[in-house]
């Protein structure tokens, strides 16, 4: 455990994801205000006591819309990462550890899911079934599990033939018990810095999609969508661009570091 | 009945032929030496001893039942609690993430022996046997030294209590100093657990000494099978002649 | 002081010894403790004589061998003695003195032929290096190589000229070192574990090329191995280590027919053999202790000795010599009554 607190990657990461939960919890204990109260006459105020980060064009607290968004964000990451590993990894295991036909087959299946870029995918669902936090984790969702299952795939078939691997079904061990619980243990660390980078990705995506105008819709908001409306207001009010900014660019840094900080360790 | 009993065995791999016509017996209690050159094929045959590998012709029978008929789950498993394997590097061979206590433990938990309070009873017997510590149970395998190693992959083997164990050159990566201590164990285990032994190995000195009968295999090709003393004494085989010639012993 | 030691020392060079080892200490720092990897040991190699070295892993035969030519890991210190060849003691010598050595005067070969040499090299041209290193070359080397490969016993030396190290099975990779080794005529060559690498069948060949060696031109052969059993037909003398100690040397007749160190004895009561079938091996209990575990101040056989007393574990014993051979052991007079 003491190497990866001395590992700077991991460190700053841990830091930054700690500042995030903060951030989050404070808003679940004692929200500041309600997030939707329009207030025009108070509309782009600066940075005060009463508005710890401001207000933005409609008057809304920035620092609630900032916590709840955030939290949002950190959703739709942690669901589009307990999917992919739940479906990518079994299907990436098999792949790697059985031979021949199941292998051709679901490679050519993730092959085929991977050639699409996932925001198109993501576009393509949202098209089709509309907005929603739902479809958006679908789309991402989709993404994301071939990324499990390729990780999962070079592991389980780099393991498969290791005389361990060997010895223990001299034993009498069946595959099933092989794959989960000899050569998963080899290879979990590695999924989990999968898991990291993942969500950092998700939480990127849905900032874009929202961003956009497809992902998350107004009036609830999204970090991605408060960039967005910010932008008009660049001139007048930069705080009110740069704050949203700032919180996406330290969550996603905060995973990517993490994740890699776990992969040097 | 036979025993173990191998008729007209040949093997390939990717066009090499690796066994070819391969036939010997071994008899139940005995100590059957397999001698060789790396590539000579006596690790290809515990494989194939083992159901590791399948895909080879001729006729292998374990107590007269062919092998390429143990197909059933049931008598797979029953096939595996009859005859075991040891390996030459208790390293590589052991999961390296698993305890001590929890390996021996495996295959017993995978053939589902007795209750769970039983089962560590019987590994602590098993370590008992073997001459390893309790204090081990909880270290990993690379905690351990390669003498106590290489106990552990017996006790893993042995757990079971099969009738038939496979020792793939199980001495030759220990220091020589060591190699005695396990050449005794494998002795005395063989006499308190009525187990029957394939041995094999490059090393005649410990082929002479541990063996009761020999067969010397050349390049996939069985040349000579013999009683030890007669073979030391009167080797028949140009190959053998020439494999004594070239050893110490 | 200095100038009779000195005297004394050029003395017993010239009564045939070529390679004097005294008191020789490497050691390494581990934990922060200072722990001898090789403690103090002496050995000498006479003029044309094959000496073996032998151990089990860990005793720091490799370590001393490797000395010889200063080829000791940085991380390692010396901690005192000199290792004496020609009057002079290579430990003192600077890289430009010591490469005028090694591969000329004093050769060395290793365990795997397939790391040692360079796979992108072909075998005649790696055989020319060395030549060339010691401005040797001139017109004949080629001749010189070919009677060299021939010396070492090999075939179809037009092919093995002009391969790579990877177109040759291990036994002739192994040959084609002792070539290399042996091309510049040293006076010692140093063979660290040649043959464990090999086949069985092949191990016996290549030690009767270095024997076959040391008879034609006469060079002195230090062999390091762990095994006891194989040095004992070709070796003059054997030097036995264990932990980083030296406890004891004799001609390899009165070693083997005579051992007096309570390992030695234990170890050759240990040797399987078809002699002993149907018998229990002597074996001995215990296990080689870590190099980290080690303590100098004591004889690290001690836990594993049925001699030993109090004194073996808090006094490190003495180097008695006696005639031709050493024993360190606190017992050594009593024990061998």
């Amino acid at each position: 455990m003491k190497d990866y607190f001395r590992n700077k990657n991991f460190l700053s990461g841990f830091i930054f994801l700690s500042f995030i939960i903060f951030i989050i919890i404070w808003g679940i204990i004692k929200l500041p205000y309600e997030i939707n109260t329009i207030d025009i006459s108070n509309k782009l105020a600066d940075i005060s006591f009463k508005h710890l980060l401001g207000t933005d064009h409609l008057g809304r607290d920035i620092l609630s819309r900032i916590m709840v968004g955030t939290l949002l964000s950190v959703e739709i990451g942690f669901y589009v990462v307990l999917f992919g590993f739940i479906l990518g990894t079994p299907i990436g295991a098999l792949a790697g550890y059985y031979s021949k036909y199941v292998d051709e087959i679901i490679k050519k299946i993730i092959d085929t899911l991977m050639s699409f870029p996932g925001v198109l995918i993501a576009l393509m669902l949202i098209a089709v079934f509309g907005t929603s936090a739902k479809n958006i984790i679908i789309a991402l969702t989709i993404m994301s599990i071939p990324r499990f299952a390729r990780i999962a795939r070079g592991g389980y078939y780099s393991y498969r033939n290791s005389p361990f691997v060997l010895a223990t079904k001299a034993r009498g061990a069946s595959n099933f018990r092989i794959m989960v619980i000899h050569i998963f243990h080899h290879i979990y660390g590695e999924l989990i810095v999968t898991a990291s980078l993942t969500f950092a990705t998700a939480v990127l995506s849905e900032a874009g999609l929202s961003y956009l105008g497809l992902g998350i819709q107004p009036p609830n908001p999204s970090l991605g969508k408060m960039v967005s409306e910010a932008q008009s207001y660049i001139l007048q009010k930069p705080s009110y661009v740069i704050i949203p900014s700032i919180f996406i660019i330290i969550l996603v840094l905060g995973f990517n570091l993490l994740g890699d900080g776990i992969n040097k360790v | 009945m036979s025993f173990i009993k191998l008729e007209n065995v040949s093997f390939s791999y990717k066009n090499d032929l690796i066994l070819e016509d391969i036939s010997f017996e071994i008899l139940r209690g005995e100590t059957f030496g397999l001698v060789g050159n790396s590539g000579s094929g006596k690790s290809t045959i515990a494989l194939l001893l083992l159901k590791l590998v399948t895909s080879f012709n001729g006729s292998i029978k374990f107590m007269d039942k062919d092998l390429s008929l143990i197909k059933k789950r049931s008598d797979l498993k029953q096939f595996y609690k009859d005859i075991q394997i040891v390996f030459q590097d208790p390293y590589s061979s052991l999961d390296s993430k698993k305890t001590v206590g929890y390996l021996i433990k495996e295959p017993l938990d995978i053939h589902k022996i007795g209750l769970k309070e039983e089962r560590s009873l019987k590994v602590d017997k098993m370590m008992d046997l073997v001459g390893l510590d309790k204090m081990y149970k909880t270290s990993y395998p690379h905690q351990l030294s390669g003498g106590l190693r290489q106990r552990l992959a017996i006790a893993i083997a042995l757990v079971l209590e099969p009738k038939f164990v496979v020792l793939d050159e199980c001495v030759s990566a220990l220091d020589i100093s060591i190699q005695a201590g396990i050449l005794n164990l494998l002795n005395y285990l063989k006499k308190k657990m009525d187990l029957t032994f394939l041995f094999i190995s490059h090393d005649l000195n410990v082929v002479g000494y541990i063996c009761d009968r020999i067969g010397v295999i050349n390049d996939g090709k069985i040349v000579e099978i013999q009683e030890t003393k007669t073979l030391f004494d009167n080797p028949v085989d140009i190959y053998t002649k020439n494999l004594f010639n070239n050893s110490y012993y | 002081m200095g100038l009779i030691k000195y005297e004394k020392r050029r003395r017993e060079m010239n009564n045939n010894n070529i390679l004097e080892i005294k008191d020789f200490s490497l050691a390494f720092n581990i934990n922060n403790r200072v722990v001898k990897a090789v403690d103090e040991i002496n050995l000498e190699i006479k003029k044309g004589e094959f000496v073996a070295l032998v151990g089990e892993s860990g005793c720091g035969k490799s370590l001393s061998a490797l000395s010889i030519l200063s080829l000791i890991p940085p991380s390692s210190k010396i901690l005192n003695g000199e290792i004496i060849y020609n009057d002079k003691n290579l430990l003192a010598l600077n890289i430009k003195e010591l490469n005028r050595i090694r591969g000329n005067e004093i050769s060395m070969i290793f365990q795997e032929p397939m790391s040692a040499l360079n796979p992108l090299m072909k075998v005649n041209k790696q055989i020319k290096q060395a030549i060339k290193a010691h401005k040797k070359d001139d017109l004949n080397s080629k001749a010189k190589i070919y009677k060299m490969l021939n010396m070492v016993g090999l075939d179809d030396l037009d092919r093995v000229y002009n391969s790579y190290p990877h177109q040759l099975s291990g036994g002739m990779r192994q040959r084609v070192m002792i070539a290399q080794a042996l091309i510049n005529n040293p006076s010692l060559l140093i063979a660290d574990e040649p043959t464990t690498a090999l086949d069985v069948s092949v191990q016996n060949q290549i030690l009767q090329v270095l024997k076959d060696m040391n008879e034609k031109l006469k060079n002195a052969v230090l062999f390091i191995s762990h095994d006891l059993s194989l040095v004992k037909k070709f070796s003059d003398k054997i030097y036995v280590m264990y932990a980083s100690m030296m406890v004891e040397s004799s001609t390899t007749k009165d070693l083997i027919n005579n051992p007096k160190h309570p390992y030695t004895k234990a170890l050759l009561k240990s040797l399987p053999s078809v002699d002993k079938k149907g018998q229990v091996l002597d074996s001995i209990t215990g296990i080689v202790p870590k190099l980290e575990d080690r303590n100098n101040n004591m004889c690290p056989f001690a836990p594993r000795c049925e001699y030993a007393k109090e004194i073996c574990f808090n006094e490190k014993p003495k180097l008695e010599k006696m005639g031709n051979s050493c024993l360190r052991c606190h017992f050594a007079k009593e024990l061998n009554k």
